[in-house]
C-alpha cells in the first residue's frame, strides 16, 4: 500500500494533477485487492499451471507426429490433426485460467502460457509442411530476391517495389546469412506471433499495469487473431511497429495542458460530458499505467524511426497508424498536433514518390463496402468450407461482444477507458477510405484487436467476490473455447488451399528459370506459388486461369476443355506461352467446388495427347506444357 | 537493461561478423547470430543511452526499435546505391557492441 501511495504522489508530481486526482488514485486497484480465502495459493495449486503447461507441450509434440496431411479436407487442417492437438490447446487454456485466477498471478507463468499457445498455433504448419504456406507468400520472396540480386528496387515493376523497406530488410538478412528467404519464410508466422505478443504487452502497459489484465489480453489476442497477416509480409512487420508507436505515444506523451482555445475547451467539455454519461454518477477510478519507458524526446526519436520503417514498408499500415494517432489527438489532446503533422508529412512524401505507379494501377481512395475478400466460386464448396468461413467471422463478432461486456464491466467499476476504447474504434475509420479488395474490415479488426482484447480480458477477470476455483476460472476457459473454435476454423480451415507442396514450388521455379522474358503462364486454377525469385520482374502479367474465366461452369475437366484452354491462350500474344497444372491449383478448385477430384489429372492427360501442347516439365502431379499451335 | 538480454546481444554482436567473415559451415550459428543482432542489437545498444530507466528493457520495444533501425539502414543502402549487406552486418555489429559492452561493464 505504501508503494501505491508513493507511486500516486509520483504521478501527481510528474503530471501536475490535482489533489482530487491523487485521492482517486489511492483507491486500491483490483490486482491489489486482498484475495478471497478460497483463492489463496497452496503449493499444489501454484504448481498446477506449470504442470499443465508441460503436459500441453508434450501433447502438442505428440500431435505433430500423428498428424496425417492426406486428410486435409474442407475442414482444412482441423480434420488432419489428432485429438492430442486439441487436448494440448485445452490444457494450456486451463493452465492460463488457473494462473489468472490466483490472487497474485505470476507474470512469468502467464507469459509462458501465452508463448506456448503461440508456438502451438504458429509453429505447427512450419513443422508439418514442406514449403511455406499461402500461395501469396511466394510473391514476396520474389521481391526479396530481386533486391538481394540487384541491390536496388525499381518502382515501375510492381507495388511491392514502391514499398521496399521490409523486403530490403529480408534481402540484407538473406545475403548476410546465405539463407534463402524460402528456407525461413515458414517460420515467419511464429516469429511475428511472438513479436506481436511482446508489442501487445508493451502497448497495453500504457493503459494498465495489472499483469493479469495485460497477459490475459495478450492471450485473447493470440486466440482471436486468425486473420493470417503474420506470414512473411510487410503488413506483419507493419503491425508490430505501429503498435509500438501507439504504445510509445500513450505511455510517453506528456499529459495535455489545460485548453487554451475554444476548440480545446469544447473537446474538454465533450469528453467530460461523455464520461459523466458513461459512468452514470459513479466516482471515476483512474488506473495508473506502467512506468513510461522513455523520456518524451527519446520516445519521439524512436517513434519516428519506427514510423519511418512502417511508411517505407507497407501501404496500409501507416494509414492505420495515422488514424489511431489522429483519434488520440482528438480525444486525448495528446500527442501534440505536430507529431501527427510530422507523420502525415512523411507518409505524404513517400506516397508522392509512389504516385505514378499507384495512379496508373490502383485507386488511392476506394470506398466499396460491398466488396468481399472471399473467393467468388460458382460451384458448391467442399463440406466444411462454408462452415469455416462463417465460424471465423462469428469469432470476430464474439470477440467484439466479449469486449463490449468488458467495457460495461469496467465502466460499472468506475474505470473511464477512453484511450483503449478510442484505439479499438479508430481502425474502422479505414473502411470509409479504402476497401482494400474487401480485406479492409479484417485489417481494421486486426489493428483493433489488442484493445478489444484488453476489454475482453476485463470481462474474463474473476470478480473480487468470486469464491471457488470454478467461479474464478470459467470465464477465460469458456471465452477461449468459444472464440478459439471459430478462430481455428479461420486459421486452419482453408489449409487445403494454403498447403503448398514441393511439386508446386519446383514447377514455379522451373518456369521462372527457363521461360524467356515476357513469356506468359496460364494455369487451370488460381493458387499457384508464382513469382518466387528475382526473375519474376520479367513475367509481370496476371496469370489467366481457366476456371475463373467468365462463363465457366464447374464440371469435371477433360479433353473437351482443351479447345477452351486454347481459346484462352490465343488471346495472348506473348513470344512463349506455357500452361501450368499443379496440386495447389487442383486443391483450390476442389475446395471451392470449381472442379471435382481427378479433373486436373484428366486435363493433364488430355494436354499430353494434344499435338498443340508439349510437356516441358513434370514433377509429381505438377506439369508445365508449352503451347505450340500447329 | 536486463543482464541476460545484454549478454545475448553482445554474443550476437561478436558472432554475427565472425561467422559472416568465416563464411563456412557454421550456417545455423550464423543465422542465429545475425537474427539476434538484427532483433536486439540496435535497441539494446541505444535505448539505455536515451534513458536510464530500467523500463526500457521491455522486449517489445527493444525488438521493434532494432528491426525498424535495421530497415532504415537497409533502405539507406538501397537509396545511396551502396548495397553491401555483408559489410553492413560488420558495421552494425561494430556499432552496437560498444554500447552493449559498456552497459555490461557498468553492471559489473
Amino acid at each position: 500500500m505504501k508503494d501505491e501511495r508513493t507511486a500516486a504522489v509520483d504521478v501527481v508530481r510528474r503530471n501536475g494533477r490535482s489533489i482530487q486526482a491523487l485521492s482517486r488514485e489511492l483507491v486500491v486497484p483490483d490486482h491489489l485487492q486482498p484475495a478471497p480465502a478460497t483463492a489463496r495459493a497452496t503449493p499444489l495449486r501454484a504448481a498446477a499451471p506449470c504442470f499443465l503447461l508441460v503436459v500441453a507441450l508434450a501433447s502438442w509434440a505428440a500431435a505433430l507426429t500423428a498428424t496425417d496431411l492426406s486428410r486435409l479436407s474442407g475442414y482444412g487442417l482441423l480434420a488432419a490433426l489428432p485429438p492430442t492437438y486439441y487436448l494440448a490447446l485445452l490444457l494450456v487454456t486451463v493452465g492460463l485460467a488457473l494462473e489468472a485466477a490466483r490472487a497474485q498471478p505470476r507474470p512469468l507463468v502467464l507469459g509462458a502460457h501465452v508463448v506456448a499457445l503461440v508456438v502451438m498455433l504458429h509453429a505447427t504448419t512450419a513443422i508439418l509442411y514442406p514449403e511455406p504456406r499461402y500461395a501469396w507468400t511466394y510473391k514476396h520472396l520474389g521481391v526479396v530476391d530481386y533486391i538481394a540480386v540487384h541491390g536496388g528496387f525499381d518502382r515501375s515493376i510492381d507495388i511491392y517495389q514502391n514499398w521496399p523497406g521490409f523486403f530490403a530488410l529480408n534481402a540484407w538478412f538473406s545475403k548476410s546469412t546465405g539463407l534463402a528467404p524460402i528456407d525461413y519464410a515458414a517460420w515467419a508466422q511464429l516469429f511475428f506471433g511472438l513479436a506481436n505478443v511482446a508489442v501487445v504487452v508493451f502497448a497495453l502497459r500504457g493503459v494498465t499495469r495489472d499483469a493479469r489484465l495485460v497477459w490475459t489480453a495478450a492471450w485473447i489476442f493470440a486466440v482471436a487473431n486468425w486473420i493470417g497477416q503474420d506470414y512473411l509480409a510487410p503488413q506483419a512487420f507493419g503491425f508490430v511497429l505501429v503498435l509500438v508507436v501507439i504504445g510509445l505515444i500513450i505511455r510517453c506523451a506528456p499529459p495535455p495542458r489545460a485548453a487554451r482555445n475554444a476548440l480545446g475547451r469544447l473537446q474538454e467539455r465533450m469528453v467530460e460530458g461523455a464520461q459523466r454519461m458513461a459512468l452514470r454518477g459513479r466516482r471515476p477510478r483512474e488506473e495508473e499505467p506502467a512506468r513510461c519507458p522513455l523520456p518524451p524526446r527519446a520516445a519521439v526519436l524512436l517513434g519516428g524511426v519506427c514510423s519511418l520503417a512502417v511508411i517505407v514498408s507497407h501501404q496500409l499500415s501507416p494509414v492505420l497508424l495515422l488514424l489511431s494517432v489522429g483519434v488520440l489527438t482528438v480525444v486525448r489532446r495528446g500527442p501534440p498536433l505536430w507529431v501527427l503533422a510530422g507523420l502525415v508529412a512523411m507518409e505524404a512524401y513517400w506516397l508522392l514518390q509512389s504516385y505514378d505507379f499507384i495512379s496508373a494501377h490502383f485507386k488511392l481512395l476506394d470506398f466499396d463496402p460491398a466488396t468481399s475478400a472471399r473467393p467468388t466460386g460458382t460451384g458448391e464448396s467442399l463440406p466444411g468450407a462454408a462452415l469455416g468461413a462463417n465460424a471465423s467471422r462469428a469469432a470476430i463478432a464474439l470477440t467484439v461482444l466479449l469486449a463490449a461486456a468488458g467495457l460495461v464491466r469496467r465502466l460499472r467499476a468506475g474505470h473511464w477507458d477512453l484511450v483503449p476504447a478510442a484505439l479499438a474504434f479508430a481502425p474502422f475509420l479505414l473502411l470509409g477510405l479504402q476497401s482494400y479488395d474487401g480485406e479492409g474490415p479484417l485489417r481494421a479488426f486486426l489493428f483493433a484487436l489488442p484493445w478489444l482484447a484488453f476489454f475482453g480480458a476485463a470481462a474474463c477477470a474473476p470478480g473480487p467476490r468470486a469464491r471457488g476455483l470454478l467461479r474464478r476460472t470459467w470465464r477465460p476457459v469458456v471465452a477461449s473455447a468459444v472464440i478459439g473454435t471459430g478462430a481455428l476454423f479461420g486459421y486452419f480451415g482453408q489449409e487445403l488451399t494454403n498447403y503448398i507442396s514441393r511439386d508446386d514450388v519446383a514447377a514455379s521455379r522451373w518456369y521462372l528459370d527457363h521461360a524467356q522474358p515476357r513469356a506468359s503462364l496460364t494455369s487451370l486454377a488460381p493458387n499457384f506459388p508464382e513469382r518466387l525469385n528475382a526473375r519474376y520482374a520479367s513475367h509481370l502479367e496476371t496469370l489467366p486461369t481457366l476456371v475463373t474465366e467468365p462463363g465457366y461452369r464447374p464440371h469435371r475437366l477433360g479433353a473437351a476443355d482443351v479447345p477452351l484452354l486454347e481459346a484462352l491462350l490465343r488471346r495472348d500474344n506473348s513470344p512463349q506461352r506455357f500452361v501450368a497444372i499443379s496440386p495447389s491449383q487442383e486443391r483450390y478448385a476442389r475446395f471451392h467446388g470449381l472442379a471435382p477430384p481427378g479433373s486436373f489429372a484428366r486435363m493433364a492427360g488430355a494436354l499430353r495427347t494434344s499435338p498443340d501442347f508439349e510437356l516441358v516439365y513434370e514433377r509429381g502431379a505438377a506439369a508445365i506444357f508449352r503451347y505450340r499451335p500447329r | 537493461m536486463r543482464r541476460t538480454l545484454l549478454i545475448v546481444a553482445a554474443g550476437a554482436c561478436l558472432l554475427a561478423p565472425l561467422t559472416t567473415l568465416a563464411d563456412v559451415v557454421l550456417d545455423p550459428l550464423r543465422v542465429g547470430a545475425t537474427l539476434i543482432l538484427f532483433c536486439l542489437g540496435p535497441g539494446a545498444s541505444a535505448l539505455p543511452l536515451l534513458t536510464p530507466r530500467r523500463a526500457s528493457a521491455e522486449l517489445g520495444l527493444v525488438v521493434a526499435t532494432s528491426l525498424a533501425a535495421v530497415t532504415v539502414l537497409a533502405m539507406l543502402m538501397l537509396l545511396l546505391g551502396a548495397w553491401a549487406p555483408g559489410v553492413m552486418t560488420l558495421v552494425l555489429a561494430a556499432a552496437c557492441l560498444p554500447g552493449v559492452v559498456a552497459q555490461l561493464r557498468a553492471r559489473g
